[in-house]
């Protein structure tokens, strides 16, 4: 149950693009097609996971005045293990994303974790921070790309979805595009919990009704 | 004074681990990075050498572009009999939309191209990355220096223009234009030179003969 809190803490009520309005930079430039926002999910999925973990493992070896510099060193040296990993195993998608994996060390999620939750807490939340974190990072980035790749070139995963007949949204999948998307998500993202905060609490209301008028009940009877 | 000391070696401890994780992964990552590497360019050769077999060598070298100073890399296939069956070379422009595109080309013997296939480029995704795909690259086939006009035609040439991308088809015209160009100063008196070996031999074999 709190495995499955914190994993929805990252995915939804705390989500780091949508909610924590973190990591825009490869949010809105590598989501041009679904492929590679997929990459760039689980790349910086893994470089989360890896440097929550080592980072709330050396929590109380780190000196306060020297956790900056310490940071930053095990999130690069993560960087450059899935930058080497994936030219080695993964060419073509080493390729497309280009300069945008080196610059995940500079990625806010990864060092706003660290700072705001890894050095504070245990290294299994951690772990499980990392890891819902992650999956918030790469369902938005997926879902945007979606859209964009879509609209923009009428595919999905490479795949023609409309025939020749469609003619594409270009916008869609320039920078402009991204922003569009992007302030578009945001705002469904925000009615959505406005919705439901307002649901919540007009269930309250009416439960504390409710008990209002039993204790009457119960005091004129 | 002794904290100041003991955080320097504490941060010194992580970074010599951290150089250490590094360098272990760089170690058994070098060869398969390297190998990915080399066979890049092994499969834009095949792709742009068409009809090329397994007996086939392929010949490294470096050849100077024409009226320019800028060193790029030329294939050149060999028959089995090491005659010439195609040239291909890393051929280059800096007027794409995003800057740089490297584009491999293939030519055969008469140098009309027989396969083009772009290999780094940062053009706009959708839009200039078209230019990878069959429908636009398919119009270059067959086309040499005397056939065809390089330039796009809006610029009175022969070019098809990728929609809404005119600046990506220029350019790859442009880079087509240089590796043809550069492909014939280097190699066309080549093929004539090594024509005119390959005589020489014959004669000097049949010379023994006698």
């Amino acid at each position: 149950m709190n495995v499955l809190k914190k994993l929805f803490n990252g995915i939804w009520t705390s989500n780091p693009v949508l909610i924590l309005l973190l990591g825009f930079c490869p949010t809105l430039a590598v989501s041009t097609t679904l492929k590679d926002a997929i990459g760039m999910g689980f790349s910086a999925l893994f470089v989360l996971v890896g440097s929550n973990l080592v980072i709330s493992a050396l929590r109380k070896f780190t000196p306060q005045k020297m956790r900056i510099p310490i940071f930053i060193i095990v999130i690069a040296t993560f960087v450059t293990i899935v930058d080497l990993l994936l030219y080695a195993y993964f060419f073509p998608l080493h390729k497309s994303l280009g300069v945008f994996i080196p610059l995940i060390v500079v990625n806010c999620i990864v060092f706003g974790r660290a700072e705001a939750f890894a050095s504070k807490n245990s290294i299994i939340d951690s772990l499980w921070d990392g890891i819902g974190m992650g999956l918030g990072f790469t369902l938005t980035i997926s879902v945007l790309a979606s859209i964009r790749e879509i609209l923009g070139n009428g595919t999905l995963l490479g795949i023609e979805l409309f025939g020749k007949s469609y003619s594409p949204v270009i916008v869609a999948i320039l920078p402009p595009g991204a922003f569009m998307t992007l302030g578009l998500m945001l705002a469904g993202m925000n009615k959505i919990n406005i919705n439901m905060e307002a649901k919540r609490k007009a269930r309250e209301k009416a439960e504390k009704e409710k008990s209002k008028q039993l204790k009457a009940s119960v005091a004129n009877g | 004074m002794k904290d100041n000391i003991m955080q320097v070696v504490k941060l010194f401890i992580v970074c010599v681990i951290a150089a250490a994780v590094l360098a272990w992964v760089y170690g058994f990552t070098k060869e398969p990075i390297e190998k990915s590497k080399k066979s890049e360019t092994l499969d834009a050769i095949k792709i742009v050498v068409s009809g090329m077999t397994d007996q086939m060598t392929i010949k490294d070298s470096v050849i100077s572009l024409k009226d320019d100073t800028a060193k790029v890399q030329s294939f050149i296939v060999m028959n089995p009999d090491s005659t010439v069956y195609a040239y291909t070379i890393k051929t280059y422009t800096s007027l794409g939309y995003g800057g740089n595109i490297t584009m491999m080309v293939g030519v055969d013997t008469s140098f009309e191209i027989t396969g083009i296939q772009p290999l780094e480029y940062s053009e706009t995704p959708g839009l200039g990355t078209k230019m990878t795909r069959e429908e636009f690259k398919s119009q270059f086939l067959g086309k040499s220096l005397d056939n065809f006009k390089f330039k796009a035609q809006k610029d009175g040439g022969d070019i098809v223009a990728i929609t809404a991308a005119t600046i990506t088809s220029r350019a790859v015209g442009d880079a087509l234009e240089r590796g043809l160009n550069t492909l014939i100063s280097n190699f066309k008196t080549q093929s004539d030179t090594i024509k005119s070996d390959s005589v020489a031999i014959d004669s000097a074999i049949t010379g023994e003969a006698k």
